[in-house]
């Protein structure tokens, strides 16, 4: 079977851009599979989302090289509409992806859209609405609430659509740290119950540790580093020189990996690197006690 | 005696019937650095647009600077105190920075040769380079378009700057920069800064006064 997304030395110059916003880039990622995107403002995280769910080359001018291709087919054959089934999209602006009057309502489009009937889309409006906490807010336009709220709206919209392909551009930026935490366990649930491809876009990347798989570092427009989320971090000055503030108990394991002094994987939370350094006192004291 | 910024049973309702604030106390002082912190939907945004008279309280009242927000026009209260939207996108919207940061001095009818003056003060505060006084703020950075939604603020030359959200969306470079400029702004230019963020270690690093929990509070139905 096709892979999820298989991107092929594929470049992306938009038409009145300064030169490629994407630089021969290849990703192959299986249904299934989370992605973290990280790198710095400019890299080309949103364009990479942009060309999987075909905004970029459907909806911008510009010159494209090689090909995208999702569940083995190239997204400009899909005919129209049909990609969006099977990719879903949050944008990183919320009310960019808005088109309707009232939260319910944008909530419901694209699920009429799918054809679905009435009973099934009443439950996933329920499931999403629970899982978002916008229950209270349905009847108000999408435009008169909170920044956080509006950002809810756009990503219960991606949710209830249930995509095998997620695609998700900084989907918690304006969330408070409760929600962020509840949608992060979300997105987790998602994976296991209906195996959905993610592919996670995100600044802060304490968030998207624990959750992904692999990391991808995006630098002017290259993968400047793809690797199995434990060994991503083994690269400490890599992603320094790009600028990334990386998670302060993650890097103190990896320096101490780095120096011989641990050999296991790295964590990927707080929690577990307290765990891993308070192993690492207790070899060594145990081991100066012997001396 | 009496603070720059004093807010008393404050309540605001939206149209719709949304009671957004509900009897909110709060002085704010000369040279403050303020994080604002609380769940979405707590009240920030909103509070934040009372405090520069883009709202005008439902009940109790905003003073600034001794001035009733109620009975002031809004061309008194941005001079006071400056308000950088949640997504600075939003708020820009001319053809080039030059005009964006222009455009608060020309609307409050300063002579051009005044006007030119406050931007130039405005884009050196900001770090904003000459050569990008005619780039489109589309073709910025986010970093560098932050920094114009500030100076557009900036030139209005406001006491007390309140910046919604400034590292969403930044970069972990970009946001240590832009909180060292408000910092620095804060400290050598003697601004009182107010920033809303859902960032902790932000506020653990930048909050000189205890962060108050601005949810909790509003579900109770009062503030301290
Ligand atoms: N519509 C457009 N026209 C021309 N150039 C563009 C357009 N959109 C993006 N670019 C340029 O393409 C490059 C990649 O931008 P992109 O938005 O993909 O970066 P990003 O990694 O998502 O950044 P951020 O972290 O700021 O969201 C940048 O140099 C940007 O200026
Ligand atoms: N234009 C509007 N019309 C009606 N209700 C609104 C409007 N804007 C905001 N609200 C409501 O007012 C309340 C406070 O919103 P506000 O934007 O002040 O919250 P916030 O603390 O800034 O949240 P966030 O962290 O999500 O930005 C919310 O319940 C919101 O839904
Ligand atoms: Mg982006
Ligand atoms: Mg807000």
């Amino acid at each position: 079977m096709a892979n999820a997304i298989e991107i092929t030395n594929y470049s992306w110059a938009y038409a009145h851009g300064n030169g490629k916003a994407l630089k021969a880039v290849n990703l192959s990622v299986e249904q299934g599979e989370c992605v973290g995107v990280i790198g710095p403002n400019g890299a080309g995280k949103t364009t990479l989302a942009y060309s999987i769910d075909g905004l970029v080359p459907g909806q911008y001018h510009g010159i494209k090289e090689g090909t995208v291709q999702i569940q083995g087919r190239e997204v400009e054959d899909y005919p129209k509409g049909m990609l969006q089934r099977e990719v879903g999209l949050v944008f990183s602006d919320p009310e960019a992806q808005f088109t309707a009057m009232t939260v319910e309502d944008e909530l419901v489009f694209g699920l009429e859209n799918l054809g679905l009937d009435i009973p099934e889309i009443r439950e996933r409006l329920d499931w999403v609405a629970e899982l978002t906490g916008l229950g209270p807010l349905l009847q108000k336009p999408p435009y008169e609430i909170s920044g956080g709220q509006k950002q809810r709206v756009a990503l219960a919209a991606v949710l209830a659509m249930r995509p095998r392909v997620l695609v998700l551009d900084e989907p918690t930026s304006m969330l408070d740290p409760l929600s962020r935490k509840r949608v992060f366990e979300v997105l987790g649930q998602l994976r296991k119950v209906q195996n959905t491809t993610l592919i996670l876009i995100e600044h802060g990347l304490e968030h998207v540790v624990p959750l992904a798989d692999r990391m991808v570092l995006l630098a002017e427009g290259e993968i400047a580093l793809d690797a199995p989320t434990p060994s991503f971090f083994e690269k400490l000055d890599l992603l320094h020189h790009h600028g990334l503030h990386v998670p302060g108990a993650v890097e103190v394991v990896s320096r101490l990996k780095n120096s011989g002094r641990y050999f296991g994987e790295l964590p990927r939370g707080v929690e577990d690197a307290r765990l891993v350094i308070q192993e690492i006192i207790d070899a060594s004291s145990t081991k100066q006690g012997a001396v | 005696m009496s603070q720059y910024i004093e807010v008393e049973q404050l309540g605001f309702r939206y149209q719709d019937g949304t009671e957004a604030l509900v009897e909110v106390n709060l002085a704010i002082g000369d040279n403050e650095f303020i994080a604002l912190i609380g769940q979405n939907g707590s009240g920030k945004t909103t509070l934040a647009k009372c405090l520069n008279g883009l709202l005008k309280p439902s009940s109790g009242r905003v003073l600034v600077d001794g001035l009733d927000s109620r009975s002031t026009s809004i061309v008194q209260m941005v001079k006071r105190v400056g308000y950088v939207f949640q997504n600075p996108d939003h708020q820009l919207f001319n053809g080039n920075c030059w005009d964006e940061i222009a455009y608060g001095p020309r609307n409050i009818q300063l002579p051009e040769p005044d006007v030119k003056e406050r931007v130039a003060e405005a884009a050196g505060v900001v770090g904003l380079p000459e050569r990008l006084f005619q780039e489109h703020p589309f073709f910025l950075s986010k970093g560098m378009r932050q920094r114009v939604a500030i100076a557009a603020i900036l030139a209005l030359r406001p006491k007390v700057i309140i910046v919604d959200e400034p590292t969403t969306g930044q970069d972990a470079r970009q946001s240590i920069e832009i909180m060292d400029f408000l910092v620095e702004l804060h400290e050598k230019h003697e601004h009182t800064v107010i920033i809303v963020t859902h960032d902790m270690d932000i506020v653990a690093r930048h909050g000189t006064r205890r962060p108050w929990d601005f949810a909790a509070r509003t579900l109770s139905g009062r503030f301290a």
